[in-house]
């Protein structure tokens, strides 16, 4: 579901504009649904630019989560060519920092052969596997 | 004929290739080129998930940037207004929001 559906602005027009098609939109859809249904955790995925420090930004988008203690963040910078795993307190225990960062190393070995849509959703698979059933 | 008949397969063929072609890769993301299309914020369509403030808001460092969230019925799932220096400051200045400080995250960094 879009913004644009649920408040009846442009925002469904303007996520179209973004860097997924709809077929991707839908994958990513999936994925972030099946991972927060399976988990109990919340996904999110932030791709855009990114200020410096990178992994200050980062921790500030995933503050602004609903409850960062159980949210996880993918926040990707094309540009940058750098991405982000931010896991708040809960999170972490479910999701270790050694199992992040293989996550991690998958997503960007998609990223660097051009395939967003593919990494985001092989990396947000494995988080959701390894944080578990809720 | 031998030679206009292949010469209008392969034009035919070309002329479907590259019209199919020219529309799908427009957003392709190109490592190394300049990555130049809206920012973009995802959240499941989940009870509880929104992000903290206004339920969902608008992301990003320019005026194309715009999240596409879930969001719950009584979080109305609206957008608009912050921009990103606003939004991130908002997660610090006490209006409401929950904050995680630094140091107390996990999770890893990569680039490619």
């Amino acid at each position: 579901m879009t913004v644009g559906e649920k408040s009846g602005n442009s925002g469904r027009a303007e996520v179209l504009n973004g860097p997924f098609t709809t077929r991707q939109l839908l994958r990513l859809d999936d994925a972030l649904r099946g991972a927060d249904e399976s988990t109990g955790l919340t996904f999110s995925v932030y791709v855009g630019d990114l200020d410096q420090p990178v992994r200050g930004h980062a921790e500030k988008l995933h503050s602004q989560l609903n409850d960062p203690d159980h949210s996880v963040l993918v926040a990707v910078s094309p540009n940058l060519r750098v991405l982000e795993i931010v896991t708040g307190h809960e999170a972490r225990r479910r999701v270790p920092d050694r199992q992040a960062k293989l996550a991690a190393l998958s997503m960007a070995a998609a990223f660097s052969g051009g395939d967003l849509t593919g990494g985001l959703v092989a990396g947000l698979a494995q988080l959701a596997g390894q944080a578990g059933k809720h | 004929m031998f030679a206009g008949i292949p010469a209008a397969v392969i034009a035919i063929i070309y002329g479907l290739v590259y019209a199919t072609s020219s529309a799908s890769n427009s957003k392709r993301y190109r490592p190394g080129r300049p990555f130049n299309q809206s920012t973009v914020w995802f959240i499941a369509n989940t009870p509880g998930a929104a992000i903290a403030g206004h339920a969902a808001r608008e992301i990003g460092a320019g005026s194309g940037s715009h999240a596409l969230s879930g969001g719950t019925a009584d979080s109305g799932a609206t957008t608009h207004g912050a921009h990103q220096h606003d939004a991130a400051e908002a997660g610090h200045d006490g209006s409401g929001l929950t904050t995680v400080g630094y140091g107390e995250t996990g999770g890893a960094s990569d680039s490619w």
